[in-house]
């Protein structure tokens, strides 16, 4: 193996090849992306804020602030709780919702694949609201539908609360472990699962012994990922935590950037804990991946996935499902329709039913530079979810399948971004795109960088979960036969990756077109975007409205994902 | 004069490009000529030379259902374009920083906040602008420096749910919530250390402080947002608000949203503000669009949007009542002491 490899980075070496412009290219990129907001933040951190009366000055009073009191440690306290919970909830739900539906014969799984993702289309916000329209104890509809039925006296569900936190935030994530576990399942060679059925293991056994331990590494990467995006996310706690008092880590940092003079050092001194954690996590798990091939199970034998047959116990994992479906994701669903229907919310009645009426989407179709919005958008969100699964695929080979000295840098700097949370990113690409000018500011290019910096992390993820499953001998023997490194990686490599590149495609796309916190500094008159519509609907309490392009996001996306479905399969390798 | 101006424009247009160091150091002098000329030929000068410019750049906080509408009264009237970019108050606020740090002047008009037009102030990026519509202004809600002015008011009013609560029960005054029966019925913004403050203020330190109190041991709900506090009123989520922006509640209820307010004293008012930037591309244009703003026909526009107009030539039933103006520059200076105070009182629990 370490002659095969010798062989791919030495022997080449004398003569020139066009595969180190590309490789080289693509580091550079990604070095560049992530370094600058990164560099340009630590920076900051030993800074006081600049204003006009007062000078910035080399500080270390910003890590005092922030860790020098046992406010922080208490915040932070609860956002590990909230994260661990979060985060593991969605992988529950995400997983187990990939297992059926990539290694099971469940009926209508291809169906069942859009309607997973749908949580992750709706904003937000409006996911939030949605659920508090549902679960409060005083207008919940799920409380008042079964304190009548049942004549309890307390509504039994309370979703401000640490657990209404965690079901909501988890929900809202479950289908990034959704598409994180389905390409890490997809490349997964089910011979050994065949191996122990005839074993006589039966398919629990299986599962639990078998495809999970197999999976191991992509299972770690995937919590991690869940957990460190868990931990800085901020609309749940502000909607749900705020009203009984339960105050996470990032409100510290969004007070610190609201503050005047913003206090942009004492952000990202806040970040700086962020950031420990996820290069200790980062280095675990390429620790645990660099182990040689244990975990590749993809090899050249003969490979073809096939399902478990799960007998008559498919039509249980079908009612899963449907139970999911009706609990999860019809009911927020329901609640956006319902509303999208109404000139204001209010509570479904029969008097409100006589309510109803086309207004909302009257009112989103005639709305100013709607077409433009949806434009930038889509351009933005496909050009970025493509630049970026393109890029990381070459650094995930890197990563994962040389033995290049420093890579496991290359892994962390490129996942380090999703530390901070997008308004403090969007403020550093701005300063420095203003600072230093290039001609980006003010245009869709800023935006765009300021995408690809947020999302290259995921997309790095998503590639590496199917990467580590493929083993070496693939593109080895391709290297045997005389194919050019470029040939094996589009022909091999490329074709292979491709339920990891998929799965990230969708998940970037769709974050992307959701993409608030840093576009809404970014944008300009003629460069808005579809979220600042969004945006604006929300704060200015159109909430029927919102709810109405709510419901044609999820209607237009899951068309969008239906079509990437099927043009995957129609140009994809296997089935 | 043609000649001249062209000059001044393609002057502008290489300092907004190349961010040129020699003439960004002559804009905030030739805009300050302009902004506080009192010539008696100023209207026409003013029109005729921001026509030439022909667009004005607007950074806004104002919600679009009625920046949108005033943004096309302006360009109605003056065939000057707007290019209207709209933000919360905070991000208007950096996005005009930032950029002024960078060297990059885009913007001509700011109108948002008071308390962001005071930091604008103090960070020298505006500068004080002569309009007739000024005398027509409350004077004790000018700041002394005069580099912005008042041109719409928010009141924190008390709203509630008409279906949950009937006007009747209300009491006449803030203590009355303290009453046992309103607990778990009452709301707060989160963010409303301002409004403690000047009711603190008001009724000077030992019976504000004991109110406050009172009203923290009631754990009134904290929502994040004015807007989505109005929404929830509505939705019967939160019965009453205390510290609902009139402007919001009147959205709603003429929408036909169960939901209306009343102003009980003391009615603490903030003021918005409008002004120019000391490094205005456009500064005739952004001259003009202020005086637009301050004038009754755009103040009149507010009005009918369901917005307190800051003129006291527009009468309006959004601002019907006796009002406090809050103290926009010492709520500033004051900002950690009370936000301190209102952490304590009602965020942590």
């Amino acid at each position: 193996m370490g002659t095969a490899l010798g062989r791919t980075f030495h022997t080449q070496v004398r003569t020139f090849d066009w595969k180190w412009i590309a490789i080289g290219l693509c580091v550079a990129l990604t070095v560049y992306i992530a370094v600058v907001p990164l560099a340009f933040l630590f920076w900051q951190s030993f800074f006081t804020p600049q204003t006009a009366s007062k000078a910035a000055e080399f500080t270390l009073g910003n890590y005092a602030t922030a860790y020098g009191s046992s406010e922080t440690l208490r915040l932070f306290w609860t956002s590990l709780k909230f994260a661990f919970g979060a985060s593991l909830f969605s992988f529950v739900v995400g997983t187990l919702l990939a297992w059926m539906n990539e290694r099971t014969n469940t009926p209508f799984k291809t169906l069942f694949f859009a309607l997973s993702i749908i949580p992750l289309i709706i904003p937000g916000v409006l996911f939030t609201v949605a659920w508090i329209l549902l679960g409060s104890p005083k207008i919940g509809i799920i409380n008042l539908v079964l304190q009548n039925a049942l004549g309890l006296e307390q509504p039994p569900f309370d979703v401000y609360s640490l657990w209404g936190m965690i079901w909501v935030d988890g929900l809202h994530y479950s289908p990034m472990a959704f598409l994180l576990m389905t390409a890490a399942f997809r490349a997964m060679d089910p011979s050994l699962e065949e191996s122990a059925t005839m074993s006589g293991a039966n398919i629990f056994q299986v599962a639990w012994r078998v495809t999970l331990k197999l999976t191991w590494p992509a299972i770690l990467a995937t919590l991690l990922i869940l957990f460190v995006r868990a931990i800085e996310s901020f609309e749940v706690p502000a909607l749900l935590g705020l009203p009984v008092g339960i105050q996470v880590f990032t409100s510290s940092i969004y007070q610190a950037v609201h503050r005047y003079p913003s206090q942009i050092g004492l952000a990202s001194a806040y970040g700086m804990t962020l950031l420990v954690i996820t290069s200790a996590g980062v280095y675990f798990v390429s620790r645990l991946s660099s182990r040689g091939n244990r975990y590749a199970t993809m090899t050249g034998k003969g490979f073809r996935p096939r399902k478990i047959d799960l007998g008559p116990w498919r039509w249980l994992a079908a009612a899963i499902f449907v139970v999911y479906f009706l609990l999860i994701v019809a009911l927020p669903f329901a609640v956006l329709l319902w509303s999208s229907f109404q000139k204001f919310y209010s509570v479904p009645s029969m008097q409100a039913l006589q309510n109803l009426t086309l207004d909302p989407y009257r009112f989103i179709f005639t709305y100013p530079n709607l077409a433009r919005s949806v434009w930038n958008t889509l351009l933005l969100s496909f050009g970025c979810a493509t630049l970026i699964m393109l890029v990381t695929s070459v650094i995930c080979w890197i990563v994962v399948k040389t033995k290049l000295p420093g890579r496991w840098l290359l892994d962390n700097v490129a996942s380090l971004p999703m530390v901070f949370p997008g308004l403090v990113l969007g403020l550093a690409i701005m300063i420095f795109y203003l600072n230093v000018d290039i001609g980006v500011y003010g245009t869709m290019w800023i935006m765009f960088i300021a995408y690809v910096t947020r999302f290259m992390p995921y997309g790095l993820r998503y590639n590496t979960a199917s990467m580590l499953q493929i083993h070496k001998e693939l593109e080895e023997s391709a290297a045997m036969s005389g194919a050019s490194w470029a040939t094996t990686f589009r022909r091999v490599i490329l074709p292979l990756l491709k339920p990891g590149l998929v799965a990230g495609w969708i998940y970037v796309m769709i974050v992307s077109i959701r993409e608030l916190s840093s576009s809404i500094l970014l944008y300009s008159p003629g460069t808005e975007v579809i979220s600042i519509v969004i945006w604006e609907l929300w704060e200015n309490g159109q909430y029927v409205e919102l709810s109405a392009l709510g419901v044609l996001f999820i209607l237009a996306l899951f068309v969008l994902v239906l079509l990437a479905q099927w043009l995957g399969k129609k140009f994809g390798v296997r089935e | 004069m043609t000649v001249t101006t062209t000059m001044r424009q393609a002057a502008a247009a290489a300092a907004l490009m190349a961010g040129a160091a020699l003439a960004l150091a002559q804009a905030p002098a030739r805009n300050d000529e302009i902004y506080r000329y009192r010539g008696v030929d100023r209207d026409a000068r003013l029109i005729e030379r921001a026509k030439q410019e022909g667009t004005v750049v607007l950074y806004t906080s104002l919600a679009p259902a009625e920046s949108r509408p005033l943004a096309a009264a302006f360009e109605k009237k003056h065939g000057i374009k707007v290019d209207l970019w709209r933000a919360l108050s905070d991000k208007v606020l950096q996005r005009t920083i930032t950029e002024a740090n960078g060297r990059r002047h885009a913007v001509d008009v700011v109108e948002t906040n008071g308390p962001e037009m005071e930091m604008l102030s103090r960070e020298k990026l505006l500068s004080e602008f002569h309009s007739p519509h000024v005398a027509d202004l409350p004077q004790n809600a000018i700041p002394p420096h005069r580099l912005w002015m008042p041109d719409r008011l928010n009141f924190y009013v008390v709203a509630y749910n008409t279906t949950k609560v009937q006007k009747s029960e209300l009491p006449a005054t803030y203590e009355g919530f303290t009453d046992a029966r309103w607990k778990g019925r009452i709301g707060i913004e989160a963010t409303d250390a301002e409004w403690m403050a000047t009711l603190i203020k008001t009724w000077g330190s030992d019976k504000g402080m004991a109110f406050f109190r009172k009203l923290a041991a009631m754990k009134p709900d904290v929502r994040k947002g004015h807007v989505l506090l109005a929404e929830l009123i509505a939705a019967g989520e939160v019965p009453v608000g205390l510290t609902v922006y009139n402007g919001n509640a009147e959205t709603l209820k003429r929408k036909g949203a169960p939901i209306d307010w009343v102003p009980i004293e003391p009615v603490a008012a903030r003021t918005q503000g409008v002004g120019v930037a000391k490094n205005a591309p456009h500064p005739h244009a952004a001259l003009l669009f202020a005086d637009f703003v301050l004038s009754p026909e755009g103040q009149t526009l507010f009005e009918s949007m369901g917005r307190a107009p800051a003129s006291t030539r527009v009468k309006s039933r959004m601002k019907a009542f006796p009002y406090i103006m809050i103290d926009t520059a010492t709520v500033l200076d004051e900002a950690d002491k009370w936000e301190q105070l209102w952490d304590e009182l009602f965020i942590r629990k």
